[in-house]
């Protein structure tokens, strides 16, 4: 899917702008604090209707305004539809597509997915468990609805289960009501990890050949995921459930003491391998950047799979991370594929006979100039 | 509350402490109660003392109810071996408007919710177990969100081994409704209870 046409009214640092994007790359350039990530971030948001800095919606509200609104046409496949985010002061939030209010949040996502790639992006290898289950979670939650249904139950059941578990532990009282939590933790639970072990196939395949061809052939990455509840990927949901259902008997004991729910999804993790030695401990900083590059476009490549579509990419600031061969393996596996914005405070950064093609914008003080 | 003369004050300010009545309407309340007559003020407030003062939980089904036991549990015509257990009162009005189910009802007034401190304990479950002697199947109508599912396996568990029946309402697409208008979620949940033609 494409953006054609952008507009923001007293959106962070814009007052009031209109951009038509080209279809290809759109490089954004300027001094630091002129406004080129907040493009990106009205992008972001007007996907998934949320900051991707995890600001807060009124933060994103121009200085001296008391509300934002963000309208973008998106080409697609089959149509082009127009979808708008208008937020107030007060806290409302109005949500449409093609002009027709959307009152359900998963009926809203989806229209336009985006996939950004920032230096934070680097803890999806160097940080903990926490967040690779998000990165996850939030690149099947962009091509199945269910799966977002699906989380919220869960992670509901779990925290019931919790309040049970710590509130048995601290009164001391052996009643055993345990089993009652267990049939949906276990029903939601085991969709979650079938849904993951298919994905994380795809996922593993494509960026191990993304991190092959980054690396020149030099080096392999595996990417394995660690199941706490130690299913195997090509069971069926039936005998997940079955699995699950033991593992959790196994664990009674442990999880009464601990006053917490031990197994399950919400407690496992992906680990990456390079050469066999583990990324998030052996790996530098250079091959950690590669391996999260290389999870991205693999990203890119599962929901073009998934929904027929590429979708729109948001390169913030990273270039000046990549070494020159990176720079390059990026800019040419983007280009003539999809859209791409690319923010950067130097030009030098791309190879200059690549301009002609792509659309430069220099962005000062909340301005854009072609 | 500073501009308003006490009485007026604290009007508002009860008005206020409603669900979903925020300062605005509890404003416009009040002055609709203050502009109308006297005798429909004392009505009001007549209405709201008998209510509070009459009602109490019926001792068989825990309903709200005027007079104990309630109007159901004493009504003759209904089948005394079915039983409905519900979440709140209201549901039970819900049932009602059906005018097809012939049973008795439970109220559990809640569904159990660790989260909020809501134990087994703090439901109307033992009232529902003195019942059980005489039934032959209980028909499960809590909610189908988290709390509800477990509050249900919770009955199961319990009532089961007692020689009752015990089954749950069913979930899926609205009566009426056209296919393509179902969520997925709703449409996955029909395809799950899905059954033999």
């Amino acid at each position: 899917m494409i953006i054609t046409e952008l507009q923001l009214i007293n959106f962070r640092n814009y007052k009031q702008l209109n951009l038509h994007p080209d279809p290809n790359v759109n490089i954004l350039f300027g001094f630091n604090a002129q406004g080129k990530t907040n493009l990106l971030e009205a992008i972001y948001c007007l996907a998934t209707t949320r900051s991707s800095r995890n600001n807060k919606d009124r933060e994103l509200i121009s200085w001296d305004s008391s509300y934002y609104h963000i309208k973008g046409t998106v080409q697609r496949k089959i149509n082009s539809v127009d979808l708008e985010i208008d937020y107030q002061e007060n806290g409302q939030k109005l949500l449409k597509i093609a002009g027709i209010k959307q009152t359900k949040l998963p009926d809203y996502i989806g229209a336009l997915s985006v996939v950004l790639f920032s230096p934070e992006e680097l803890v999806i290898v160097k940080g903990g468990p926490k967040e690779r289950r998000k990165f996850l979670d939030l690149a099947i939650t962009q091509v199945s609805k269910s799966y977002t249904y699906l989380l919220i139950k869960y992670s509901k059941v779990v925290e019931q289960r919790n309040f049970f578990l710590k509130g048995r532990r601290e009164s001391n009282k052996n009643e055993d009501t345990l089993e009652i939590w267990d049939a949906q933790l276990v029903s939601y639970g085991s969709k979650i990890l079938h849904k993951r072990f298919e994905i994380i196939r795809k996922m593993a395949l494509l960026a191990k050949q993304n991190y092959y061809q980054i690396a020149a052939g030099k080096e392999k990455l595996e990417i394995k995921y660690l199941c706490s509840i130690s299913a195997k990927p090509d069971m069926t949901v039936n005998e997940i459930e079955n699995w699950f259902i033991k593992q959790l008997l196994e664990s009674k004991q442990a999880e009464f003491s601990r006053g917490m729910t031990l197994v399950g999804p919400h407690r496992d993790d992906l680990i990456f391998y390079i050469d066999g030695a583990e990324a998030r401990l052996y790996g530098s900083q250079g091959q950690q950047r590669t391996i999260a590059l290389a999870l991205k476009l693999a990203e890119l490549e599962i929901i073009k799979g998934e929904t027929g579509e590429y979708p729109v990419l948001l390169l913030d600031d990273v270039l000046s991370e990549l070494d020159n061969l990176r720079r390059h393996y990026l800019i040419t596996a983007v280009q003539k594929k999809l859209q791409t914005f690319i923010t950067t405070t130097n030009l030098e950064f791309i190879d200059s006979s690549l301009f002609s093609a792509f659309k430069t914008i220099r962005v000062d003080d909340g301005k854009l100039f072609f | 509350m500073y501009y308003y003369v006490e009485p007026m004050a604290r009007l508002i300010e009860e008005l206020a402490k409603l669900p979903g009545i925020g300062p605005k309407t509890a404003q416009r309340l009040a002055f609709h109660i203050l502009n109308s007559p006297m005798q429909e003020a004392k009505g009001l407030a007549n209405a709201v003392i008998n209510a509070k003062e009459q009602i109490q939980y019926c001792e068989v089904c825990s309903n709200l109810t005027d007079v104990s036991p309630c109007h159901v549990c004493t009504e003759q015509t209904r089948d005394q071996a079915m039983l409905c257990v519900v979440e709140h009162p209201q549901d039970v009005i819900a049932f009602e408007k059906t005018k097809e189910f012939k049973g008795l009802y439970h109220v559990l007034h809640g569904a159990i919710s660790p989260m909020d401190g809501i134990g087994p304990e703090k439901l109307k479950i033992k009232e529902l177990l003195a019942r059980t002697p005489t039934l032959k199947e209980v028909i499960v109508a809590t909610n189908s969100n988290i709390e509800g599912e477990a509050t249900a396996l919770y009955l199961a568990k319990l009532l089961k081994p007692l020689g009752v029946k015990v089954t749950r309402i069913a979930h899926g697409l609205p009566v009426g409704g056209d296919l393509e208008y179902a969520d997925e979620v709703t449409l996955l949940r029909a395809l799950e209870g899905r059954r033999e033609l």
